[in-house]
C-alpha cells in the first residue's frame, strides 16, 4: 500500500489518507478482507498524529469501506463493492443536482444541459 | 481502567515575579502531547510539579489516577524522565550508571538498557563527563526507556541537539507510542519536533494555559496570509488572531472560517500559530 | 539505598584513594610515634570528608533532581548520607577497644573510650548534615572548619587532661563501665535519630 501525504495540500491530512486508501480499495489494489496497518503504525511511519489516522479510519468505516475489530485491527470490508457503487451513485446524483442548479442560474434549459453532457462524454471517450 | 495518564486540577505555584496557574488540564493515555510556550512561560515548573520535585501552592495532580500528594516513590518506576541536563555525577562511567539504575529501579531491564546503549553507540567505560551533549541525552533516554515506563516526560530534552539526533529521538518516541498504554508529554520550544507527530498541543503563556487542542484541529482552524492594509480593513476583525506589520503590508494569522473564500491562505505551522497568538495576545487583539 | 551507597563508592575513586593514602600515612606516623590513640579519631574524621565529597559531587550535577525521579524516596536519600558515619563509628568503636585495651590494659576504660570513639563521628556528622541540606554544600566549608575546630580542641583537651580524665573514668568504672558506655552509645544514637528526622523535614520541604 502506498500513501503519500503533502503538508502543502489544501486537503487536511486525514482526508488525504482516507482518499488514498479509498482509491486503493476501489481500484482493487487492496483486496477485500485484506488487513490494513494499525493506526499507530501508520501514524508512526507517516509521521502524523494518531488522531489523524484514527479519524481517517473512522470515516472509512462509516462509509463502509473498512471494518475495525477492537483488539484485532482494521480490514477492507467484504461488502465494499455494493457500498462503492452506492457511494459513487450518491456522488453522481449530487454532482448532477449541482449542474442543474448551475444551469438554472446561467439560464440554460434542460436540453442545453443534455447537449453539454453528450459533448463531455465525447471528450471523455477521446481522452 | 484509567484513561488519563495525568490529571491536573487547579495547579498554582507562585514565585517572586512569576506565577503559574491556575492550571487545569488532562493528558489522556496513548498520545503525545506537545507542551509549548516561550522560555519562562512555566513549562518546566509544571513538569517539576507533576514529578513532585517542587511543591505546588495549591491544586491536585494525579498520575495514573494516583494522587501525587500521597507520593508513592514506587510510581516513579512507571515514569521515564528526561531533562535537558543529565544530572548524574560526572565521574561515573556509563556502565556504573546502569548498575545504579539497576539498584534504584525495581522494574529495571538490564538487557533493554544494553540494547539502547548499543543502538546509540554509547561505550560502557566512558565517563559521563566525556560524553557529548547529544550522547548525554541519549543516555538519559536509554535510562528512561529501560524501566518499563508507561509515561515519558521530556523537559526541553532536545534543546541544543542537531536535527539528525532530534529526528532519531522522534522515531524512538513514536516507537514508544506503538503501545496504546504509553503516553508522552514533551515540552519544547523547538516546535518542528512536535509539528508532525504530536496529537495534542498545550500552549502555556506567562503561566496561563491558552489552550490544549488536537493538533489537527489547530492546523485546520488557522491559516496564514499576507495582505495589504486596505484589504485587511475589509476583513472581519474577529478573523485576525495576530499580525506582523512590515513596510510592505502585513502577515496575518487568521481563522479560516471567517475569511472570504477569495483570499489565498497558506497552512500555518505550530510555530507560526504560537508566535502569532503571542503577538495577538500581547497587543490585546485576541481572537482565539 | 543500595543504589546511593554504590554511587558514593563509585563516583570519586581518585579522591578516595588519596584519602586512603593520607590516612595510611597518618596512622603510620601515629603508630611509630606511639600515639595510637589518634587512630580512633581518624575514624571519626573520615566520615565528614566522605560526606563533603558526596555532597560536593551531587551539587555540581544536581544529582538529587535525578534521584527523585527514581523510586528512591527522600527519606532513603537522607538516611544514605548517614551510613558512612555509622560504619566508621563502629570501626572506631572496635579499633578504640583494641587500642585503648592494649595501651592501658583495662577493659572498662577501653570500653568507655571506644564508646566515645563511636559517638564522636556520629555526633559530628549528625550536627553537620542538617546544615548542609539546609544551606547547601558551599557553606559546608564553614561547617567543616567549625567541626574540625571543635574536634581539634577536644583532642587537645583530652590530651592535656588525659590523666585526670582517666582518673574520672576509673571513678566511673566503679559504677559500671558497661552502663556508661551503653549510655554514651545510646546518647549518640539519639542525636543521630534527631538529626535524621530534622534532615528529612528539610529535604521534604526542599525543591529541586
Amino acid at each position: 500500500m502506498n500513501i503519500q501525504i503533502s503538508n502543502a495540500s489544501n486537503d487536511p491530512i486525514y482526508m488525504q489518507i482516507k482518499n488514498q486508501i479509498k482509491s486503493a480499495i476501489i481500484s482493487g489494489s487492496m483486496a477485500a478482507g485484506e488487513q490494513l496497518p494499525s493506526i499507530r503504525y501508520l501514524a508512526k511511519e507517516l509521521r502524523v498524529s494518531v488522531i489523524t489516522t484514527k479519524r481517517a479510519y473512522d470515516e472509512l468505516e462509516a462509509e463502509g469501506f473498512i471494518n475495525s475489530v477492537q483488539g484485532r485491527g482494521s480490514y477492507v470490508s467484504l461488502q465494499n463493492k455494493e457500498f462503492i457503487r452506492e457511494e459513487q451513485l450518491r456522488k453522481v446524483e449530487a454532482s448532477l443536482l449541482e449542474a442543474i442548479k448551475g444551469a438554472e442560474l446561467a439560464g440554460l434549459s434542460m436540453e442545453d444541459l443534455k447537449e453539454i453532457l453528450d459533448t463531455l462524454e465525447g471528450v471523455e471517450d477521446d481522452a | 481502567m484509567m484513561h488519563n495518564a495525568i490529571e491536573i486540577r487547579n495547579l498554582t505555584k507562585n514565585y517572586k515575579g512569576f506565577s503559574l496557574g491556575p492550571l487545569d488540564f488532562t493528558i489522556p493515555k496513548g498520545c503525545m502531547v506537545g507542551y509549548i510556550g516561550e522560555n519562562g512561560a512555566g513549562k518546566s515548573t509544571t513538569l517539576k510539579a507533576i514529578l513532585g520535585l517542587i511543591h505546588a501552592d495549591s491544586g491536585e495532580i494525579k498520575i495514573f489516577g494516583k494522587s501525587m500528594n500521597e507520593h508513592e516513590p514506587e510510581l516513579m518506576n512507571k515514569i521515564g524522565v528526561v531533562f535537558d541536563a543529565i544530572n548524574l555525577p560526572t565521574d561515573m562511567k556509563v556502565q556504573e550508571v546502569g548498575t545504579f539504575c539497576k539498584l534504584a529501579f525495581t522494574t529495571w531491564e538490564e538487557n533493554t538498557f544494553g540494547d539502547y546503549l548499543k543502538r546509540f553507540s554509547l561505550p560502557n567505560d566512558k565517563k559521563v563527563k566525556a560524553l557529548s551533549r547529544g550522547m548525554k541525552m541519549k543516555l538519559s533516554l536509554s535510562i528512561a526507556l529501560s524501566h518499563q515506563a508507561e509515561l515519558l516526560i521530556l523537559d526541553e530534552a532536545t534543546s541544543g541537539l542537531d536535527p539528525v539526533v532530534r529526528d532519531e529521538i522522534l522515531d524512538i518516541l513514536l516507537d514508544f507510542l506503538q503501545d496504546e498504554n504509553h503516553t508522552v508529554l514533551i515540552s519544547s520550544h523547538i516546535l518542528s519536533d512536535l509539528e508532525k507527530a504530536a496529537d495534542y498541543i498545550a500552549f502555556l503563556h506567562h503561566g496561563k494555559l491558552l489552550f490544549m487542542e488536537e493538533k489537527d484541529l489547530l492546523v485546520e482552524r488557522y491559516a496564514l496570509c499576507s495582505l495589504d492594509d486596505e484589504t485587511i480593513g475589509h476583513l472581519d476583525p474577529e478573523a485576525i488572531v495576530g499580525r506582523r506589520k512590515h513596510a510592505f503590508g502585513q502577515d496575518l494569522l487568521v481563522i479560516r472560517n471567517l475569511m472570504p473564500k477569495s483570499i489565498k491562505l497558506t497552512n500555518a505551522s505550530i510555530e507560526d500559530i504560537m508566535v502569532y497568538i503571542i503577538k495577538g495576545v500581547e497587543s490585546e487583539s485576541v481572537a482565539l | 539505598m543500595k543504589a546511593l551507597l554504590y554511587k558514593d563508592l563509585v563516583s570519586s575513586k581518585s579522591t578516595y584513594l588519596l584519602l586512603l593514602i593520607m590516612v595510611g600515612v597518618i596512622a603510620g606516623i601515629a603508630i611509630t610515634q606511639g600515639a595510637m590513640i589518634i587512630i580512633p579519631f581518624i575514624f571519626a574524621y573520615i566520615p565528614m570528608i566522605l560526606g563533603a565529597i558526596s555532597f560536593g559531587y551531587e551539587s555540581q550535577s544536581e544529582f538529587p533532581k535525578f534521584v527523585f525521579t527514581t523510586p528512591i524516596s527522600r527519606t532513603t536519600y537522607v538516611k544514605s548520607k548517614y551510613c558512612f558515619s555509622v560504619l566508621f563509628g563502629m570501626m572506631a568503636f572496635i579499633s578504640g577497644l583494641a587500642v585503648f585495651g592494649m595501651e592501658y590494659g583495662s577493659l572498662d576504660f577501653a570500653l568507655i573510650m571506644a564508646a566515645t570513639s563511636f559517638a564522636v563521628p556520629i555526633i559530628f556528622v549528625a550536627l553537620q548534615i542538617p546544615f548542609v541540606f539546609e544551606y547547601g554544600v558551599e557553606k559546608e566549608g564553614i561547617i567543616m572548619v567549625a567541626t574540625y575546630a571543635v574536634l581539634f580542641i577536644t583532642i587537645r583537651l583530652v590530651g592535656k587532661h588525659l590523666n585526670r580524665m582517666m582518673d574520672l573514668v576509673r571513678a566511673m568504672n566503679r559504677i559500671n563501665s558497661y552502663l556508661i558506655s551503653a549510655a554514651i552509645v545510646a546518647g549518640a544514637i539519639c542525636i543521630l535519630v534527631v538529626s535524621i528526622h530534622m534532615s528529612c523535614v528539610i529535604v521534604k520541604r526542599k525543591e529541586y
